[in-house]
């Protein structure tokens, strides 16, 4: 991602690339921090029991046996409904949009997978469509561990040496 | 405009108070405060806690329920800070009055976002520094496809979720110095820059 204000060296123009004598350029994580490991074991857990939720509740309500469309898209706001009651809950201690915005993604695809399960006529019990949303919420989290170093590797190669003002 | 932020101040440091998660990172980013410091969207306060202290800085809010809330953290502030009511997009100061303009969780509740990094850009001074804790659409595909989807109902509460702020600070003549990482490409920590008359030669 290219920017075009910065010079070939990567500063702003008229910038110094050096930064030391700036505090809040010290000890400068390059890119961006890495979450603490308490919040990546949360952001874990959090997914984890996310999937779980998302794949029973559409388990339980296809065993309404209505019309397929109609269980679909009430399963579906019902699993979102619970994420959202649930990152609310966690919004203080994990943040609001650090919590919301991967949960609902979650909270969408799996009861997605549930459904597919159901098209197949492959008929799934309350168990395995938790375990199913529960590995999907877990591969989801390690996606974006993948996507949020490659987000830090990026910026620090957009913008490697910072700035410092007059 | 104004009632909704009153209404939203009653809540504020609940749903927006995780300050456990991302209170190291806006420490980091408010280091870099110098001279004279415009924060503005003040809210109740919740980012005073981490600004450095000795600072001569001026609050600016919309809002006079998030300012009254704010007042406590105000008073015990170790450092010179007075609040202003007003509105981002029309303040009532000089071009070139501040040395530093500050904002956190800002861009994605003004309705005009330019506009309103424009005004900020006016009353910073030519070299002067804008840091801003905002966040923004992610470019994952799936992030930002449910960030899309939660902006069709915080819209109705002020705030969009889906907005690119970067851009919107380019687009109001700043010059991006750095752009970090808080959470993903969702939460940045930016700094940017007025360039002075001298650069834009």
């Amino acid at each position: 991602m290219a920017d075009s204000n910065l010079l070939r060296d990567g500063t702003a123009k008229g910038l110094h690339p050096h930064h030391t004598a700036d505090p809040s350029n010290r000890r400068r994580p390059i890119g961006g921090a890495q979450r603490p490991p308490w919040f990546k074991v949360g952001d874990g857990l959090f997914l984890l029991v996310v999937g779980a939720e998302s794949g029973v509740t559409m388990q339980w309500i296809h065993e309404l046996e209505w019309n397929f469309l109609v269980l679909s898209l009430l399963g579906m706001g019902a699993a979102m409904c619970v994420q959202m009651l649930l990152s609310f809950g966690l919004a203080p201690l994990l943040g609001s949009i650090e919590t919301m915005a991967p949960s609902m993604v979650v909270a969408m695809v799996v009861p997605m997978l549930v459904d597919v399960f159901e098209i197949m006529n492959l008929m799934i019990g309350r168990y395995e469509a938790g375990f199913l949303g529960a590995a999907s919420g877990l591969f989801y989290f390690v996606y974006l561990e993948y996507y949020g170093a490659a987000t830090r590797r990026r910026f620090a190669l957009t913008w490697p040496n910072g700035a410092r003002t007059r | 405009m104004t009632d909704i932020w009153n209404l939203r101040a009653r809540l504020y440091d609940i749903c927006e108070g995780s300050q456990l998660r991302r209170g190291a990172a806006k420490a980091r980013l408010f280091a870099g405060m110098r001279g004279n410091v415009l924060f503005v969207a003040v809210g109740t306060g919740i980012d005073i806690t981490r600004f450095p202290d000795g600072q001569r800085i001026v609050g600016v809010d919309i809002s006079g329920e998030m300012l009254r809330r704010a007042e406590g953290r105000r008073r015990a502030y170790r450092g010179d800070m007075r609040f202003v009511r007003g509105d981002v997009k029309r303040l009532a100061f000089n071009d070139d009055s501040f040395d530093t303009v500050v904002s956190s969780c800002t861009m994605c509740s003004v309705p005009q976002p330019v506009d309103a990094l424009r005004e900020l850009y006016r009353v910073l001074r030519p070299g002067g520094r804008l840091l801003m804790f905002e966040h923004v659409r992610s470019a994952s595909w799936s992030l930002g496809l449910a960030l899309d989807a939660m902006t069709l109902w915080t819209r109705w509460l002020g705030t969009e979720m889906n907005r690119d702020t970067l851009a919107n600070v380019r687009a109001a003549g700043f010059q991006l110095a750095r752009v970090e990482s808080v959470y993903l490409d969702i939460i940045l920590s930016i700094h940017a820059l007025k360039g002075s008359s001298d650069e834009e030669r």
